[in-house]
């Protein structure tokens, strides 16, 4: 058999099957665990042994305990057709979340696109799985580092006058992840609960007596799904939505009015709001950090000044902190060819800018980010989950195509 | 106090000896047994060869100095100690990885044993598909061509 390969390589073939021998499989799980899942899934085809083991539930949980120790930062961006030549699709990445911050580069890790015809929503990320929606009341569920798509949801009928709005999150007492959808319009204010992979995959109706309209942005935290709200009659009074995954209860907590309409944010493992927009001018008043805290809303005694860190026609959001004190900014308007973090650790006052190497799918575009993704291999085409995926397509294909007629749920 | 160090010879397979501090043999959890229930002078490691007993003490020296030296491991010294593991790894062959892994498995070394994996996991991810695994790995498929096809289909999203 001829073979491209050095004479090194040969003699690694040549003691080929003694090492295989000498490395017990829990070794092997130790090297796989440190894989990126991507790497781990081109294992399969690598040998039937390996196979076996990478797609056993055992791996599947030893990966996934592994992975929420490393958590990662994932970015999304919505590349339309206009923007580039093609179909449009909603572009994934990720980069690992640093402790500290003294790294200035970082690798990016591609993950599956989702093919999508127009903007869609995607709601905070729960350990590894996202929840996209789009303005017409459908929705699903990805686990965007183990092949992209997981399940549709059901259908939300709503008019043209109405909307709708998801949110994921996990209850940490029935160990279930759950979606919570919000319908509003003129004449209605609903609010439903979905299980995941339960097996009745139906909406069931949640209790809900404040009448009010989601705003961006969401956080899931420790067993609660939190948004922002507005009444519908006065849009300019903000509070925050509480819903409590394993009672399945809605509730109020009312924010300062200095606090104001803003986006919600982990801030040191409380929720935390944060009044983006960190003018580039300092003219300009800085916005602040709230945090709440034993039903207490505080606001931390940061002066954060972002002027003139990389560009001043650059922007930033606050997605949270990570560890204790140390926030982090994404830009949410990139030009130029590369993406940057920047680290800001508030006890001492000091930033840190790190530059992502990778290749972004176009220049000049919008981004989102979000803190704390994990990869999971537990709910993902690795595991098989084409059990509970449509048989009529494939759920392993790198591309997704929601809104196509064959609809998961839909079938009989 | 210099003079109290208490001085170990540990002998490879093929009778290469090394003659190390008792810190550097505790390291291992495997030798710290061995050495507390039999207090002989000399150990032999049946399961490992000179050349790798030579790394492994290397490395175990390396890692004892600098947890003394930087006492609460101070961050200079903790990225001193990277920048070395780094370029320890880095002039290695897969083959000596390979046979690092199995003594540091065997000896009980977890440090080590991360470091080594983490090495192979980094060879493992610069690869682009399947087939370049194999071949820098050295492994024979056991996959028949139509299971290879449909393994491949499954796994499709995880290539570029």
């Amino acid at each position: 058999m001829e073979r491209n390969s050095t004479d090194k390589g040969k003699n690694i073939m040549k003691e080929e099957n003694e090492r295989e021998r000498s490395i017990p499989d829990d070794v092997s799980e130790m090297i796989l665990e440190k894989l990126p899942l991507k790497s781990v899934a081109r294992f399969c085809s690598v040998k039937k042994r390996w196979a076996e083991m990478i797609t056993s539930q055992h791996f599947a949980q030893r990966f996934l305990s592994q992975s929420v120790l490393k958590p990662r930062i994932l970015f999304t961006s919505f590349i339309s057709q206009e923007i580039r030549d093609g179909p449009s699709y909603q572009w994934f990445g990720s980069i690992l979340q640093v402790k500290k911050p003294e790294v200035l580069r970082q690798d990016l890790l591609d993950h599956p696109r989702l093919l999508w015809d127009s903007r869609i929503s995607i709601a905070q990320t729960v350990l590894g799985l996202v929840c996209c929606h789009n303005e017409k009341g459908r929705s699903m569920i990805c686990n965007l580092s183990g092949g992209g798509m997981l399940m549709n949801l059901p259908n939300v009928d709503i008019s043209k006058r109405e909307e709708a709005d998801f949110l994921l999150g996990f209850d940490q007492h029935n160990k279930q992840f759950k979606v919570l959808c919000v319908i509003w319009g003129p004449s209605r204010m609903e609010a439903r609960v979905l299980s995941l992979l339960d097996g009745n995959n139906s909406w069931r109706k949640v209790d809900c007596k404040t009448p009010h309209i989601p705003v961006y942005r969401r956080l899931y935290l420790d067993g609660k799904v939190y948004y922002g709200a507005v009444r519908p009659e006065n849009r300019k009074f903000f509070f925050v939505m509480c819903f409590d995954l394993q009672k399945e209860e809605l509730s109020v907590i009312q924010v300062p009015a200095e606090a104001d309409c803003d986006t919600l944010v982990n801030i040191n493992n409380k929720l935390g709001i944060v009044r983006n927009y960190f003018p580039p001018d300092p003219t300009q008043r800085p916005r602040g950090i709230w945090i709440y805290e034993s039903k207490i809303w505080s606001e931390l005694p940061y002066k954060i000044s972002l002027v003139g860190l990389v560009s001043e026609k650059v922007h930033y959001d606050c997605i949270g902190t990570i560890g204790t004190d140390l926030l982090v900014f994404a830009p949410y308007h990139v030009i130029g060819d590369y993406l940057h973090v920047v680290y800001y650790d508030a006890s001492a006052g000091r930033h840190t800018i790190t530059r992502i190497n990778g290749v972004l799918p176009t220049f000049n575009y919008c981004f989102e980010a979000f803190l704390d993704y994990v990869e999971n291999p537990t709910h993902s085409s690795i595991e098989g989950i084409k059990k509970i995926c449509s048989p009529t397509r494939h759920p392993c294909d790198e591309i997704i195509r929601p809104g196509a007629e064959d609809d998961v749920v839909g079938n009989p | 106090m210099e003079n109290e160090k208490k001085m170990i010879t540990l002998k490879s397979s093929d009778d290469v000896t090394f003659e190390v501090e008792e810190a550097v043999v505790l390291e291992s959890q495997f030798l710290s047994h061995l050495v507390q229930d039999c207090p002989a002078p000399e150990h032999k490691i049946k399961e490992v060869t000179g050349k790798i007993l030579s790394k492994v003490v290397e490395y175990c020296e390396k890692h004892v100095v600098v947890v003394v030296d930087g006492g609460d491991s101070s961050s200079s010294s903790g990225d001193d100690l990277k920048k070395w593991d780094d370029k320890f790894i880095k002039e290695m062959d897969l083959s000596t990885v390979y046979d690092l892994i199995a003594a540091a498995n065997y000896l009980n070394i977890q440090a080590l044993l991360d470091l080594m994996c983490q090495r192979v996991a980094d060879v493992i991810t610069a690869c682009k598909d399947h087939k370049e695994i194999r071949e820098t790995l050295g492994i024979v498929s056991d996959y028949t061509a139509e299971e290879e096809a449909e393994v491949l289909k499954e796994n499709e999203w995880a290539f570029d």
